[in-house]
């Protein structure tokens, strides 16, 4: 027997080994927590880094769960975007949980009462709790990603969606709670909805293995039924993703969760619902979706335009700064819809780019405004006035991160946007691209006011003196990697690129 | 008519799916609507399962000798035994979150801690 044999799942089953460990080594060694879940998440970043070339070289890599052959048991197929995504997870899930270690401490000193403002009533046996949730919820979304079946998915979203509602009501206070209800009065139907359509059409075609079903819907006699499921699918699977009219969960739940969950949930954990749609739509569905179902993919891009000019008008609407960051996910969430919808491979191309950059953006966004909440409390945008002159390392990082959400040239955010708009000219769709546009305009208000105040306006009267600088090295270096890595993959996308344009060309697109 | 006494599962399903999300939606009690979120993952646990089902089916067991008798579909049995862990512990979840919900409004009607602007 090899060990490299099980190399696929070593990433998912290190995190989940690691995070029962935890909470049992606890009773004993208090400190330990962090340091297991960061060196547990290190060691899937280096486990799914080693995949990358791999599955670039084979195509596709292919696992038997217990050794069941694939469309009996459960496979785990890991293609080149499942692979990237891998590693995605694993970085931001790394800087974060490195992020969050003094965020969830207790105070040092007096001095520090202040600094953990969300966590003052968390008590100290939740600690060990919320890294070993942070660590399933990793380990869900690598398992989800890798997944090569359909149900074995579904399983890895619950996972992953009870894990996120415990993480937003987390330090137990009233927000926080309502917020987790809220998410969960919306996201466990949607669970349903999925389990349902996964129902209807394990019905009709007798297997759940996404390959096997990807041959079969087409040659299936139950069109009607097949395409009754995969709208019920795309309802379920566009609530977890926070689609535009069923969003309403988003901006409550991500504003009021600690800011590295918060973090979490934008960058990573609603794009799993978005890779859902994605997966199930080019996988499962095969060629079949967009002959019979396109009005249903109509649909959904009229419904991604508006979340990108609703998202936007919200986002600039808003007086605390995290509530704003999270209508500019439900925006950016409108953009990657978008890219996908328009069935072109150009823009899917555009739109799986904007998945990466915006999960860097988004984390580094959140990660700054928990670096200000823990320093100074502040939570609405005018409190941030002048805020460079004490933190100018997070204004910096916030800066850089807000070029790649607006997406001016040299930066990341500009190369998505690029393609999604080419999408939209190759498709002949010239009012989407021009709906782009106009995001990319609205989101420059949104954005640099924030970094207007921030930099070019005095304080108001009294406010940040008794702020005595920046954050903790701990917490400014993560903040500042993301900031540095939306920059960065503007310049490695020549190296990025044509392996993910290959991934997509194999998707079963065109036909 | 005939249809749908043939295919009842179906439309037991569906009815019972419908008076959970009805349930959800109307009920401002919190607890009732964790009871209607319960009644709605039974009812495609119920549905899933009656997929599977044959009439006199056995159990999906080879005998070495005797022909293979009619079976029932054991794996729709096998996705429903871990959608119920999964219902199970979000209904876990979602009961404790009630329970912080009544500590901090003392009550668990929404409509009533709606009011309650602190």
């Amino acid at each position: 027997m090899e060990l490299s044999q099980h190399a696929a799942i070593y990433p998912i089953v290190t995190l989940l080994f690691v995070a029962v460990l935890i909470p049992v080594i606890t009773l004993r060694k208090k400190n330990w927590d962090m340091p297991l879940a960061g060196l547990a998440l290190l060691a899937s970043l280096v486990l799914s880094a080693i995949l990358v070339p791999q599955v670039r070289a084979a195509g596709y890599l292919s696992y038997h769960l217990g050794s069941w052959e694939p469309p009996f048991g459960i496979e785990i197929r890991i293609d080149f975007l499942g692979a990237l995504m891998m590693v995605l997870i694993s970085a931001i899930c790394l800087i974060v949980i490195v992020y969050s270690r003094r965020y969830v401490a207790p105070a040092r000193s007096e001095g520090e009462k202040t600094f953990f403002f969300h966590f003052e009533e968390m008590e100290e046996s939740k600690r060990p709790v919320y890294y070993s949730l942070f660590l399933v919820i990793s380990a869900s979304m690598l398992g989800f990603v890798a997944s090569g079946d359909i149900f074995n998915m579904f399983v890895f979203l619950e996972l992953k969606a009870i894990c996120s509602y415990a993480l937003v009501a987390i330090p137990g206070t009233r927000l926080p709670v309502r917020a987790a209800i809220k998410y969960m009065l919306m996201a466990v139907p949607a669970a349903m909805l999925v389990l349902l359509a996964i129902g209807l059409l394990y019905s009709v075609t007798g297997t759940l293995n996404l390959a096997d079903l990807a041959e079969r819907p087409a040659s299936s006699d139950y069109a009607q039924i097949i395409n009754i499921s995969y709208v019920i699918l795309i309802v379920g699977f566009a609530v977890k993703a926070a689609v535009f009219p069923v969003h309403i969960w988003l901006p409550d739940a991500h504003s009021k969760a600690p800011s590295p969950v918060s973090a979490l949930l934008s960058a990573l954990v609603v794009k799993m619902g978005l890779f859902g749609i994605i997966r199930v739509s080019y996988s499962a569905y095969g060629t079949h979706f967009h002959s019979d179902a396109s009005f249903v993919v109509n649909i959904v891009m009229w419904a991604a335009a508006i979340a990108i000019v609703y998202g936007a008008i919200m986002a600039i609407r808003q007086r605390e700064f995290k509530l704003m960051m999270a209508y500019g996910t439900v925006m950016n969430i409108g953009y990657i819809v978008l890219g996908f919808a328009l069935i072109d491979e150009t823009a899917l191309l555009g739109s799986m780019y904007h998945v990466m950059v915006h999960a860097l953006a988004k984390a580094c966004f959140f990660l700054c405004a928990g670096l200000i909440i823990s320093r100074s409390g502040y939570q609405t945008i005018d409190d941030l006035k002048g805020a460079s002159r004490k933190m100018p390392l997070t204004c910096a990082a916030f800066a850089l991160a807000s070029l790649a959400i607006v997406g001016i040239p040299p930066t990341s955010g500009f190369i998505s946007k690029w393609y999604l708009i080419s999408g939209c000219l190759n498709t002949g769709n010239i009012f989407m691209g021009a709906i782009i546009l106009a995001g990319s305009v609205m989101a420059a208000v949104y954005c640099f006011r924030v970094v207007y105040y921030m930099f070019f306006l005095p304080p108001s009267n009294g406010l940040w003196q008794e702020v005595s600088g920046e954050g903790p090295a701990s917490m400014v270096v993560p903040t500042w990697i993301l900031a540095a890595a939306t920059l960065a993959l503007g310049f490695v996308s020549s190296w990025v690129l044509p392996p993910l344009r290959d991934a997509i060309a194999s998707l079963p697109l065109g036909a | 008519m005939i249809a749908l006494l043939d295919n009842l599962n179906y439309a037991v399903a569906m009815i019972l799916f419908c008076i959970g999300f009805y349930t959800v939606i109307m009920r401002s009690n919190l607890i009732k609507k964790i009871v209607g979120l319960t009644i709605m993952q039974v009812a495609v646990f119920f549905f899933l399962v009656s997929i599977g089902y044959l009439a006199d089916g056995e159990a999906p067991t080879v005998i070495p000798g005797a022909p293979p008798p009619p079976m029932v579909n054991p794996l729709p049995q096998a996705m429903i035994l871990t959608a119920i862990v999964i219902s199970v512990s979000t209904t876990a979840l979602f009961l404790s979150l009630a329970l912080k919900f009544y500590e901090h409004h003392g009550t668990v009607d929404m409509d009533k801690a709606k009011e309650d602007k602190r």
